[in-house]
Formats: structure tokens, sequence, C-alpha cells
């Protein structure tokens, strides 16, 4: 029987401000559903430095990965593993990232049903609006990453627009005294926290497949770095507003705080109770998120199984995502999932996976073989 | 009896049945008559007619004949051939007018045109005149060809073409064209005699301004081609013409600029169309419909427009502009979406009024897709959303409605879109009644009878206003025709159905292309290009072409900073 190839997907062409902005829905969509709640239980009145040592410790390890893959002159890290290490190994990587992200994305899936139905639809059966979305989410996933970085990058003027509103119209309620203590629960506490959240930055998890699509190796260093400083800023930022409008103790209560945050919005009798208009900012970011997270499951599947084409594999994750979503019994276990398991060890598959492998071909790679032989013999 | 007419047909079909031979082999031509020479000219259906000392081959004639390549010397075969090239004498409006050159020469010529395509003042003046008259004056040429005569001394047409073959005789007849075939002579001369009926160039009907040029294309092909070309002065504007269709061939021209277009571009226009296999091509509506990719969906991925200005505009930014034979309607490619929502009138305006007209131009758009489904949403799913004023307001005006907003909301989108169709529809004498119609329909009447409540007289009224103020046509049918889809969605879903479709819209929008250019480029794909896309700058900032049309040459202005300081004495 012929050795099957590895497979070579043609994800189209993504640009700078399209990638970037893909990375910044993915990784801040989060805050609309329990994650604020979850940052401020964890870190008290000093939650909203979580994010931000988060984003500072993904920062300097995606420079030391980027450093390493120019050194090594990586594009595309699976092709360049594939060349030393038997694709079994690769392959058992390669499902591993699939498992995971489809797990991920049917759990806010189920998450952003249960809002959906707790805050604007609730009369509606939550079958109905899961598979309403599901199908946008499929028409999104079959048009390929290319749609949709190029439809987060639209979505994006609307949704900083939003973010800003959102972040400004509650302003009336705000008391900075309610950020303290400075420093919460602690520094230790602080630092702990921020080293486990950056299981929340799928940055260096998702350019690791993506950057061979930009144009040239060097823009690959600047879509990180952009993108996880308005991640992690944004969302500092909105833990600092909740934190300011509702005190902490209310805050770690809520199950959806920037729902509550929209609902006391009221500047006059004609602006208020904009919740409904947010609603388009949540729901546009969780189809993006969700989109690319189901496209992602079938490309790496097929990757991993040497399958010519994956999008036919996206209607079948699409169902395998829908009944994963309906299997937690109720809203508190999927919190409890995504809190104690998802977010607490997330990280040694968005963070320390892609270092093992980028170290891995550091020390394996001809490049490094041939540098070290190098050095070897000039020490003589 | 009206069959009396009809008779003298079954008598020549009795005649060739019993007379058959092959045409098309030399010398073959018996019985074949001469139609009468001089005097008044008759179509062939008149003048073979079944006179005595005349035969016809009518339909045995055609079964056995093998249509011949090249024209003969010899004119009894040309009648032969000419006659089964246009069925004739069915075929009534073809003219064969044979007559004898004047002059040194002695030959018989057939001039061959169709009637209602030629402008007989030319062909009285310009071709029979000269070739029976005038060449009696010139004494001097007798040792010249025959045909070099003719044409450098006798025809003073100004499009003369010599022809060999009888597919050029037949392209050029049946494009307005007198055919002349000389006894003797194996070559025709086509001479350019167009002057058919068209309406003149008038005052664009669907995309009027207030400053800017009024005039727009017409049915004729060629004053189309002048139109742009009087206004691009530049010998780099280049006209390529293909004729498209198997049963009857239409002319389409491709426009555009040579060493600013981009060449692939022009390749790939050209491609698609010379690749079309259809029988006839009747409008550029068509033409878009098979040429562009992918072939489903509700956006244009054309500009049709009538206007010259814009065309000529399009041609300097990198675009090819698609001209099809008798259509006043010239598309341009690629565009972009926003392409579709800027009038000529913008770039004409200051800028801040231009900018202040597309803004509400967009504001317009939104509402002619969402309102109704806006006011579904809110009425039915958030009401918390309206000050409480209002929302009573609106409670109290649906009091004595028996319908669910929904069905009240589709039951007048739908009285407005018979009446808009009704609209164009009726005859111009009856149209204002149309107007009386809708107004006591969608008014008060409907109000008075409790059917529909007063406010949504106001959204229904507003999103008809707001899909009217798009400037395309096309795209205007996009939005009445997705308006319905969001009712829908707003009626099961609230605002959460909206954002699922708008969120489809968006993908399916950023997935479009315009011949390989993305529609939403600029922005998506983001891309260089002038201040241009929902906002207009001013014009001395529109320095660069749109980077997606792949121009050769992306500066079309020298920079501001440039034009400001420039010393006008300064030649260098």
């Amino acid at each position: 029987m012929p050795k099957k190839r590895m497979p070579s997907f043609r994800i189209g062409r993504l640009g700078v401000p399209e990638l970037t902005s893909l990375l910044i829905i993915y990784s801040v969509s989060d805050v609309f559903l329990s994650y604020p709640s979850r940052i401020v239980t964890e870190g008290a009145t000093s939650g909203w430095m979580i994010p931000l040592l988060a984003g500072v410790i993904v920062l300097v390890v995606w420079l030391v990965i980027d450093r390493i893959l120019k050194k090594t002159k990586t594009t595309n890290v699976i092709e360049s593993l594939a060349t030393w290490v038997p694709f079994p190994l690769i392959s058992v990587v390669l499902l591993i990232l699939s498992i995971f992200i489809l797990l991920q994305t049917s759990l806010i899936l189920r998450e952003f049903t249960e809002a959906v139905i707790a805050t604007v639809l609730p009369n509606t059966p939550p079958p109905i609006v899961a598979l309403t979305f599901l199908l946008v989410v499929i028409y999104f996933s079959t048009k390929g990453v290319e749609v949709i970085s190029r439809a987060a990058l639209m979505f994006m003027y609307s949704f900083i627009a939003g973010m800003v509103l959102l972040l400004v119209l509650p302003l009336s309620w705000f008391h900075t005294v309610q950020l303290l203590p400075i420093w919460g629960n602690g520094i230790k506490n602080i630092a702990a926290y921020g080293m486990i959240n950056t299981s929340t930055f799928y940055q260096i998890l998702i350019l690791l497949f993506l950057s061979p699509a930009l144009r040239k190796e060097s823009l690959r260093t600047k879509v990180g770095i952009y993108s996880i400083i308005v991640s992690a800023v944004l969302v500092s930022a909105f833990v600092i507003v909740l934190l300011g409008t509702f005190t902490m103790p209310v805050t770690e209560k809520m199950t959806y705080p920037i729902y509550q945050l929209s609902r006391i919005i009221y500047v006059s009798r004609f602006i208020q109770r904009l919740e409904a208009i947010f609603v388009f900012i949540w729901t546009s970011a969780a189809v993006i998120k969700m989109g690319l997270g189901l496209w992602f499951t079938a490309y790496l599947f097929a990757y991993a199984q040497k399958i010519p084409v994956y999008r036919p594999l996206i209607f079948i994750f699409a169902l395998i995502l829908y009944m994963l979503t309906f299997l937690p019994p109720d809203l508190p276990t999927v919190l409890s999932l995504a809190g104690s398991i998802y977010e607490t060890y997330g990280g040694l598959i968005t963070i320390l996976l892609p270092v093992l492998l980028v170290l891995f071909g550091y020390f394996r790679t001809p490049t490094a073989k041939l540098r070290y032989q190098q050095e070897e013999g000039r020490r003589g | 009896m009206w069959w009396d007419n009809w008779k003298h047909l079954f008598a020549i079909n009795q005649v060739t049945l019993d007379h058959e031979f092959k045409l098309g082999e030399e010398g073959n031509t018996e019985g074949i008559g001469d139609a009468p020479v001089g005097g008044k000219p008759v179509s062939v259906g008149q003048a073979l007619r079944p006179t005595p000392g005349y035969s016809h081959h009518t339909h045995a004639v055609q079964n056995h004949f093998t249509m011949p390549k090249f024209i003969s010397p010899d004119m009894r075969t040309n009648r032969v051939t000419l006659q089964h090239l246009f069925y004739l004498p069915e075929n009534m409006d073809i003219v064969l007018r044979e007559f004898r050159l004047g002059g040194p020469h002695v030959a018989t010529v057939l001039a061959v045109f169709v009637d209602g395509l030629v402008d007989k003042a030319i062909i009285n003046s310009h071709l029979l005149e000269p070739l029976m008259l005038l060449a009696n004056l010139d004494e001097s040429q007798p040792e010249m060809k025959l045909v070099d005569w003719i044409k450098g001394a006798l025809l003073p047409g100004n499009q003369i073409m010599e022809l060999d073959t009888w597919d050029g005789v037949m392209q050029n007849v049946l494009a307005g064209s007198t055919v002349i075939l000389i006894e003797g002579v194996d070559k025709g001369i086509s001479v350019e005699t167009k002057g058919w009926e068209h309406r003149q160039v008038s005052v664009s009907q669907t995309e009027a301004v207030v400053r800017g040029p009024h005039d727009a294309f017409t049915e004729n092909f060629r004053s189309n081609t002048g139109l742009i070309r009087a206004r691009l002065r530049t010998p780099k504007l280049i006209t390529k013409i293909v004729q498209v269709g198997k049963l009857a061939r239409t002319d389409v021209a491709i426009m555009y600029i040579k060493d600013l277009t981009n060449p692939k571009l022009v390749n790939e226009v050209l491609r698609r169309i010379e690749n079309l296999d259809v029988d006839y091509l009747p409008d550029t509506g068509m033409l878009e419909q098979l040429i562009e990719d992918p072939p489903l969906g509700v956006v244009p991925r054309f500009l049709a427009t009538e206007r010259p200005d814009r065309v000529t505009y399009g041609l300097t930014e990198g675009q090819v502009a698609i001209l099809v034979g008798h259509t006043p309607y010239v598309l341009m490619a690629p565009i972009m979406l926003w392409s579709l929502m800027q009038a000529p009138e913008d770039a004409y305006l200051r800028w801040p009024f231009g900018a202040f007209i597309r803004t509400i131009r967009y504001l317009a758009m939104g509402m002619g897709l969402l309102l109704p489904s806006f006011y579904i949403a809110v009425t039915n799913f958030h009401p918390e959303m309206l000050p409480t004023d209002l929302m009573l307001a609106i409670a109290a005006s649906r009091e004595r409605v028996p319908f669910p907003v929904v069905f009240e909301v589709l039951m007048m989108e739908f009285s407005l879109e018979l009446i808009r169709e009704a609209g164009i529809r009726i005859p111009s004498v009856i149209g204002p009644t149309i107007g009386i119609v809708g107004a006591l329909i969608l008014g008060q009447a409907a109000v008075a009878a409790g059917i529909i409540s007063p406010l949504l007289i106001i959204v229904v009224a507003v999103t008809a206003l707001g899909s009217f103020t798009i400037p395309d046509y096309n795209l205007g049918f996009t939005v009445r025709v997705l308006r319905f889809g969001y009712i829908i969605s707003a009626a099961f879903l609230g605002f959460y159905g909206i954002c699922l479709g708008l969120m489809v819209l968006l993908a399916h929008l950023v997935s479009l292309n315009s011949l390989g250019v993305p529609m939403l480029a600029p922005i998506a794909p983001k891309g260089r290009s002038s201040p241009d896309i929902i906002w207009r700058a001013p014009a001395f900032q529109m320095v660069r072409r749109p980077e997606a049309l792949g121009s050769k040459n992306v500066i079309r202005l020298g920079s501001p900073r440039r034009l400001g300081t420039r010393d006008p004495h300064d030649k260098n």
C-alpha cells in the first residue's frame, strides 16, 4: 500500500489586521460569559492585574518562540516536525489539539446558549438556540479561515466601538474606591493566577498553525505582539469597570457580569437598557470564535489522519459538537468544567505544548545540529 | 382570398422538386434568373417571384446546397449563394440591388443590404450615384484593377473593407453595411452604411444627478463607445470587440486603458466572454449572470451604469468596461461593494457634502434592510429597550390591530412591493393612479380599518425611502429581498435572529469576489486606497487608485504637498 503523504491544505492568505482581529476576538470573547467573575473570584480587587500579568507572560513566551522559529527558519511547525519525528507521534499531538479545541468549543457553545436563554430569549428552547447558532457556525467554518479572518476584521470595528461604549457608558456608577485594596489577595496570588490564566490566550497555539498563511515571516511577530497586548488590556479594562461598578463581592457572584453591566446603562431616557444591542456584539464574537474553533478541529484532525480534505469533516464535528454541548447536565457543571479544568490546565495545551514543540525542533533541526557542530569545532 | 398570395410558393416548390441540382458546383447555375437592373430597388422576395423566365429554388435547393467559403467571380453563382446565405426569398428585408457600373469598365454590380439597418441616403448618394453616374466622368483609370479603382476613386464611404469570404459578407450585411459584388471579381467590398433607427442620447433615467453630466448611453453600440472615447481622449483607451452567440451574434466590446489596467484582468474578462456558449446575448444583464463567479448569490458582482462619466472614471481607476450591442447599460468590473453605494455626484460635490450624502445613504440602506425586522424584534422580544412612554404609545396604537406584528409587517411590505411593481409596469398615462391607490391602501384606509397600526406606516414608509436611496438598482433588489429574510428571523428569534442573519451576510460578502477582487476590499482584506470608501475625503487626497484592482500605476494624483507648494513658473 503506498505511503500517504502529509496533506497540504490551501487556507488562503491572511493579512496582519485580519489575523490580529481574529486572535483578539478569539481570546476576548470569553469576557462576555462567566470568565470575568472567575477572575474576580481568583484575584479579588486585584483581579484586573491577572489578565495583564498573564498577557505579559504569554508575550515573553511568544517572543522566545518566535525567535527560535526564526533561528531554525521554521514557517510551518508541523511540516518541519514531520521531517524528523515519526508521523504517529505528530498524529497524536494533533489529535490531542483537535480534541482539546472541540471540547472547549462545546463548553463555550453550551455557556453561550444558556446566556442567550437567560438574557434575551427566555421562552425559546435551548436546542433551537444552539441549533440555529451552530448552523451559522458551520457556514463560517466551511467558508474557511480566510473568510473567518476577514469577517473578524469587518466585525472588529463594531466590536471595538461596542467595547468602548460598554466601558464608558456605565462610568456614572463607577467608584474608584471599590478597586481597593489594590493588591487584593496578595502578590503571590496574582502571580499564581496570572500564570494559570495564560491558558485563555490562544495566540501562540493558533499562530503556530496559521502564520504560514501570512505574507512574510516577520509579520508573525507583529501579529502575536499586537493581539496579546490588546486582548490583555481589554479583559483587564472590563474587570476594572466591573469592580468599580459592582464591587468585588457582587461581581464574583454574577454569571454574566458584562450583561449586567449593559443593563445598568442609563444615560438618558432614550439611551437606556441597551443589553439587546450588545447581543449583537456577543453573538457575532461567539460566531467568529466558534467558527474558527470548528474549522481548527476539522483542520487538525485532517492533518493528523492524512485526510486530503477537511471541509467534509466540519459537518461531522458539528454533529459531535452539538451532542457534546448538551452532555453536561446543567450550567453550574459547565462553569465548573470551564473554571476548574479548562482554565486551570488549559495552559498545558495552549502554552506548554507549543513551547515543547518549538524547543524540540530547535534542538533537532539540521540548522541547530550544524550550529552545535560549528561551535564544537571552534572549541577545538 | 388571403391564400392567393401564397399560391405561388407551392408552385415554386413543385418546380424545384422536379428540377433538382446541386449548387456550389462550378458552373451549375442553371435556372437562376436575373433581378431587375436599375429602377426601384426591390427585395429579393419580390424580385424572385415566379414570373416567366425566372426559376426559383427554395427548399430543394437548400437541401442540396453546399455553401462555398469564398466569393466567386461569377455573378450568377454569387447570387445563388446569397439566396441561400440569407434564406431568400423567405427573408423579405434583405435587398439585392443589381446595376451596371458606369465608366470604362463594363460590369454588373450587385449591392446587398438589409432594409431597416442602413441609411438609404448614404446608399443613394455615396454608393449608387458614384458607381452608376460619376464613374462615367473618370476616364483616366482603365488600366487599374477594377476593385482598386472602385475603392480608390468611386466610393466616398468612410469605412471600406475588402472581403474574400461569404462569412465576412454575412457579418457585414447583418451589421448594417452594404456589400458590393462585381461581375468578374472574386472579392466583395463592404461599405459602412449603418443607419438604423435608435434613441438619441438623452438624460439618464436611473442615475440622475443635480451636479454633473446628464447624458446617458443609448441602444446604439457605436454611440456608446463614442460617448466614452469622447471623454477619454487617449490612444491608450483600447476597445476590443468580440461577438457572442451561435444563432445570432451580438457585439460585445471590452474597453480598458493600456498600461494601466491589469492585463490579467483584461485577459480574464476576454476569456470568460469568448468561452460563452449561448445562442443569443440580449443584454448586459444576461452577460453579467453568465460570467460572474460564483454564479449564485444575491449581491451584484458588476456595476451596471448608464452614465458615460462613471464608466470613464472607472476606466481611469483600472476597471474594465463591457458594452453589449443595443444595451444602454455598461458593465464595470471588478467592483467593490462600496462602489455600488456611490453616486457620481459624490465626487462632483465638495467633500463634506459628498461625505454627508454618502453617510445618509449608508444609514438609509441599513434602514431599508433592517428597520421592519428591528420593529418586530423590539415590539415582540425586547420592549424594555424603548422608553416607557414610547412603548405605551406603540401598545396603544396596536390595541385595535387583530394581527400579530409579523403578519402586519409582511402584509404591508407585500403591499408596498405590489405598488412598486405595478408602478413600473403600469402605462405612464395612468401612472398617477397608482400613487393615489397606494396612498389610500397604505395610508388612512388601512389604519381606519384597524388592520395595521399607524406607527407601522411610518416604519414601512421610511424603509421604502431607505431602499429607494440606494444608487444601484441591483443592490436595491438585494436589500428588498434580504429584508424579508430578516423579518422572518426577527419574528422567530428577535435580535438574536437578526444578528445571526447579519453574520451569514457578512461571511457571504467577505467571500465574494468580482473577477478575483474581494468585494469588501480595501477594508477586508485590508489594502491601500484613497479615503473614498464609506466617507469621502477632499479631492486632492485621492492620490491612490484602489490597490485591489491591481492597476499598473497606483498613483493618480500628485501628492497634496507638491500640488500646494509647486511654483507655477517652475517648469521642472
